[in-house]
């Protein structure tokens, strides 16, 4: 089996040996477009190589390091990563946090994302919490400098907290801007400042929002799991890949508008132009049947195999109907609404979740519940945020109609737990 | 393309809810690009209306169309047309007026026509053009002072210039700062030395309504 290998890495070399060793031969794509074409035909690893690095936030807050710091004056480490904290960064952080907490400072830890699911990391926390570490987790973060103080200031979007620390360290992580022209090339989903997205929980090690291309940062992976990653990566390029029957999109090309917005939002790259016919066509093997493209697309020109257009049953008044991601709240529903007197439709993402099929639903329903997965944990990526925004734009409109918006509920769930599913349709 | 946007919702309402059946149809072209008046929003709209408590006594369809701006495509429409009280067009102001000409009932607008444009990112759209009829892209590197000027001036930039931002608005550009950009990469600055003249503003809308014929393609032109 062939494997193409793009991007630069010092360790490339010991990357290439692992491979051959797992019976893999190695080419080298010569440039992004290169990659790019050879993508087509080949699974790719994307090499990159970022570097990582603690460091004091400002000058100010060196000095004050050095001319010496209050006895009680608190250290914050703050982790501001748009998607998962890398898993090099955690435990880094967590072992300084310990040791700067057991010299009798206080410490904070401010993580927009808490993960776990990294080797030892478990026992970090539970060292880092004995040590006297707070750790927050924040929604939105500001920041006020002045000349020896910075006033932080964090919020859940409930209750909100806000400290003052001369010690301010920023996790900070350096990228590697040859690998994000490589990914955008590859089409392979970027956020914040173009930092590929390489490890949410879901996905296996490597694993990108694109099948078949894989991400290694040789800069952040700890080396001893680099061996790990790979043979993973090798274990999931030797299972079949059509062992999973899945739904996938299809275009109508007589439909088509070619207007490109599937092309542009689908997180999984599977969409691309087809000259011949004048329409976007479905990369087969891509497409994970998510739903978004059918959703946004103008001209309703594309359809899922496996799910017509979703189906509404003539509701009744004082029926709830709960529009639910199957990958979160579709799962929780069972016991959810065990005895309350709700319609379920499963969707396989938010993102495939239309407002027509919102407003329509409420023609029959007296409440229309959107149930989806917690914004960071959507595996479509954006797809959570997609469905919020059409149930605030539904909102919006309905309102205007003197209907009462307060009919329809938003709810993020995750699937281990239905009490919150119950409460939003209880409300 | 031409780029639209639907009409507040209570407005449309306003002008339809006299009508006990009423027919929306949408456009395949321009207005589903700009996500404005294409199949899904065709069927959104209907959802959202027959939410409506005072549009509970009126039908609605939907016809989709694949374009407002050619006759032959209103034949999939008749039928229903003819069924309905009031045709609600989801095209552009072109086709709201085509459809107009054919069917004798309301033929009413559900978008605001805004502008010729250009999709720069999922859902922003820019204008570019005002299809003044004679062109001077050629002399001012591809940016149009007519268009994204906001005062159309030939010979720019004026004094509310700063920034690079117009004076009328800090997110808009200055045209002409963005003229002299593209120049100076193309290095060509030497075309700012030539001064443009004064145009023939009849060619634009000053003229009246414009029409084009042309004779080599039908053989019925007078």
């Amino acid at each position: 089996m062939t494997i193409v290998l793009a991007g630069k890495s010092p360790q490339k070399a010991r990357v290439e040996e692992i491979l051959r060793s797992e019976g893999f031969e190695c080419v080298t794509a010569a440039s992004p477009r290169d990659a790019k074409e050879l993508s087509r035909d080949f699974p790719v690893i994307l090499l990159g190589n970022s570097a990582v690095d603690l460091f004091l936030s400002d000058d100010v807050f060196a000095f004050r390091k050095i001319s010496g710091l209050g006895a009680g004056e608190p250290a914050v480490f703050l982790l501001d990563y748009g998607s998962d904290t890398p898993d090099y960064v955690l435990p880094l952080v967590l072992r300084r946090a310990v040791s700067t907490a057991l010299s009798k400072r206080p410490v904070f830890i401010l993580a927009r994302s808490v993960r776990s699911g990294i080797p030892g990391v478990e026992k970090l926390y539970f060292d880092a919490r004995n040590a006297g570490a707070a750790i927050i987790k924040y929604e939105e973060l500001s920041i006020q400098r002045s000349d020896d103080i910075c006033e932080i200031s964090v919020s859940d979007g409930i209750y909100r907290y806000t400290l003052g620390t001369p010690l301010l360290v920023d996790c900070a992580i350096e990228e590697d801007k040859e690998a994000i022209e490589y990914a955008k090339a590859l089409r392979i989903h970027t956020y914040g400042s173009n930092r590929i997205n390489e490890d949410r929980w879901f996905l296996s090690p490597g694993r990108t929002s694109r099948r078949g291309v894989y991400f290694l940062d040789t800069g952040l992976i700890v080396s001893d799991r680099l061996k790990d990653t790979i043979f993973s990566i090798a274990d999931e390029l030797r299972r079949s890949p059509d062992a999973q029957q899945e739904t996938r999109a299809h275009v109508d090309a007589s439909k088509c508008a070619f207007c490109y917005t599937c092309f542009r939002v689908c997180p999984h790259a599977a969409l691309e132009p087809d000259g011949s016919a004048a329409a976007m066509k479905v990369i087969q093997p891509l497409c994970t049947g998510c739903g978004i493209c059918a959703a946004v697309c103008p001209a309703k020109a594309i359809g899922l195999h496996g799910i017509g257009h979703i189906g509404i049953e003539p509701g009744s008044a004082g029926k709830t109907l709960a529009f639910c991601c199957e990958n979160s709240a579709a799962i929780a529903a069972d016991t959810a609404f065990r005895d309350i007197d709700a319609d379920i439709v499963r969707i396989p993402c938010g993102g495939s979740l239309d407002g027509e099929s919102i407003a329509a639903a409420l023609k029959t329903y007296s409440r229309v519940i959107v149930a989806v997965c917690a914004d960071e944990a959507c595996r479509h990526f954006d797809g959570s945020v997609r469905s919020m925004k059409q149930v605030e734009k539904i909102k919006q409109a309905v309102g205007k109609l003197g209907v009462d918006p307060g009919r329809i509920g938003f709810v993020r769930v995750s699937h281990a737990a239905p009490a919150v599913l119950r409460d939003a349709a209880g409300r | 393309m031409i780029v639209a946007e639907l009409k507040p919702i209570e407005e449309i309402i306003s002008t339809i809810e006299s009508y006990e059946r009423v027919l929306i149809a949408s456009c395949g072209t321009c207005v589903t690009v700009c996500m404005a008046g294409g199949e899904k929003e065709a069927r959104e709209l209907a959802s959202l209306l027959r939410l409506s408590p005072s549009m509970e006594n009126t039908e609605i369809r939907v016809v989709n169309l694949q374009r407002q701006c050619d006759r032959e495509f209103f034949e999939a429409a008749d039928e229903d047309a003819a069924w309905a009280d009031a045709v609600l067009s989801m095209g552009c102001g072109a086709g709201v007026q085509f459809m107009a000409e054919r069917y004798s009932k309301p033929v009413i607008p559900a978008l605001n026509t805004r502008f010729i444009g250009v999709n720069r990112d999922v859902g922003y759209w820019t204008e570019v053009c005002q299809g003044c009829g004679d062109c001077v892209l050629e002399k001012t590197g591809g940016i149009c002072p007519v268009a994204r000027c906001s005062k159309s001036i030939f010979n720019g930039p004026c004094g509310g210039s700063s920034g690079g931002k117009c004076e009328i608005n800090p997110d808009t550009d200055c045209a002409w700062q963005l003229i002299y950009d593209r120049l100076k990469t193309l290095g060509r600055l030497d075309r700012l030395y030539e001064t443009i003249p004064p145009r023939d503003w009849s060619l634009s809308r000053d003229g009246g309504p414009r029409r084009i014929r042309r004779s080599d393609v039908s053989t019925e032109v007078k």
